[in-house]
């Protein structure tokens, strides 16, 4: 789970906004990418699309059925504010993020299939580390 | 022998000359043979003795409406003791000073017709019943006026009508007027025996109410006169079943889909446990453990896979 970015300061790491209603899978995800990354949470898809709108993480990882708004809805707005937003779409389900125009990532991964997905998708556009954190996360209240 | 005796005797019906008492006063050979006499054997006995096996004149006898009327009388009657109907002719022989002395009688035998008026009556009945009888509306038009003649009762029920009523009529009137042309069309083609059955065909009421009906029709030729008998059966009762069993058929898809959808809702849904159990499993530290708790995490990963194949199997 090392790479260059391990060794980077905060406020040199790619920033990943998960949007992920299940707060277990939140943990994990956060187990998995601290290392390496900074993160952000979002449980519905309108803390997600806030995140964004003041955040501009490098990648949102974004669950698809989400409540409140979903995370189909959340791409398409937040794709609508920056088309070359990084998002890949984590989901359980295997209808509703066919036609997101974003990459795909089927529950039941591995650890290391999901690392790699989400170092693919950070490496498939212009990589350039986000603005320095000089707080932590916002706290959503969860 | 004089001129009438013989004229008399030359009758091939049996012909008898009666006084006012019933009596035989002469009788023909014809007589004689249908009664099974010796000649002159019937003279001095009763007409009603002799054919109708009675001591009185039967119900009907024409001697007696003869003496009543005091004119000729011809009507049939059952002669008993030949086995057979007769149309019997009686007049009256007058004597010169006006008085009914005698009467002449003359008995044709009509039994072979009666027995084919019988025979035909009875197959008559016998179709008529069939006619009749027939849960199907049967309907009978003149194919060349394109009218109807007669119909049964079941077609005369099924139309709301009184029984003739249906006499004179015509398929514009038992059709609603916004499908006659194609009424009109497969009664022509019908007519022409390309397409005896009809399939579904609305037909309209006396009372305009609608229903539908499967018409199966033949032509039929009689003499010179061309006919087209049509079958209706009343299909609103099969209709609604067939709608029922669509309907039926309809729900057990829209369940079975409700249940597909349900199942693999519910599939989907193990993946975010799945997933969570999964990634911990593979984060789990291979040291510091004791075998039999590698053992043990090697069972929970294997039950992990076979879960995450299960649930790709389903999708």
């Amino acid at each position: 789970m090392t790479n260059a970015n391990t060794a980077r300061q905060p406020s040199e790491r790619y920033t990943i906004l998960v949007a992920e209603d299940d707060r277990e899978l939140q943990e994990l995800y956060d187990l998995l990418l601290t290392d390496e990354y900074n993160t952000l949470r979002a449980y519905n898809g309108q803390e997600a699309v806030a995140l964004f709108e003041s955040r501009r993480p490098d990648l949102i990882l974004m669950d698809i059925k989400m409540p409140i708004m979903s995370g189909a809805e959340a791409i398409k707005r937040i794709m609508a504010v920056d088309p070359s937003a990084r998002i890949l779409a984590v989901t359980a389900y295997r209808y509703g993020a066919d036609d997101l125009g974003v990459p795909v990532l089927r529950k039941g991964f591995s650890v290391a299939e999901f690392l790699g997905r989400v170092r693919a998708t950070l490496g498939a556009g212009p990589v350039s580390p986000g603005p320095a954190l000089t707080c932590p996360p916002a706290n959503l209240g969860h | 022998m004089n001129e009438w005796e013989l004229v008399f005797k030359a009758i091939s019906d049996p012909a008898l000359i009666l006084d006012q008492k019933h009596r035989v006063l002469s009788a023909n050979p014809a007589a004689d043979k249908a009664a099974g006499a010796e000649p002159g054997g019937l003279i001095g006995r009763h007409c009603h003795e002799i054919f109708h096996c009675k001591d009185h004149a039967p119900e009907g006898c024409p001697h007696v409406a003869l003496g009543a009327l005091q004119m000729p009388v011809t009507l049939e009657m059952e002669m008993e003791t030949m086995g057979g109907t007769y149309l019997v002719t009686v007049a009256p022989i007058f004597s010169e000073s006006g008085e009914l002395e005698r009467t002449i009688h003359i008995a044709k035998d009509i039994s072979a017709r009666k027995r084919a008026e019988r025979a035909l009556r009875e197959s008559e009945e016998r179709f008529r019943a069939i006619f009749d009888g027939a849960i199907d509306g049967l309907l009978l038009a003149d194919a060349d006026k394109r009218e109807f003649l007669t119909g049964n009762r079941a077609i005369h029920e099924m139309l709301g009508y009184p029984p003739n009523g249906l006499r004179g009529l015509s398929v514009s009137d038992i059709h609603p007027a916004e499908d006659l042309p194609f009424v009109v069309a497969q009664f022509e083609a019908q007519l022409r025996g390309e397409n005896n059955v009809a399939i579904d065909l609305p037909v309209k009421r006396k009372d305009g109410s609608v229903f539908h009906a499967d018409i199966a029709s033949a032509p039929v030729q009689i003499g010179d006169q061309r006919f087209l008998i049509g079958s209706f059966r009343d299909v609103t009762e099969r209709n609604k079943l067939e709608q029922a069993a669509l309907e039926a058929k309809d729900r057990v898809i829209q369940q079975m889909q409700e249940h597909e959808a349900y199942v693999l809702e519910v599939a989907d849904r193990l993946r975010n446990p799945l997933q969570i159990l999964m990634g911990y499993l593979e984060l789990m530290p291979a040291d510091g453990i004791t075998a039999t708790q590698r053992e043990y995490l090697e069972h929970i990963r294997r039950a992990s896979d076979r879960l995450l194949q299960g649930l790709q199997k389903l999708t």
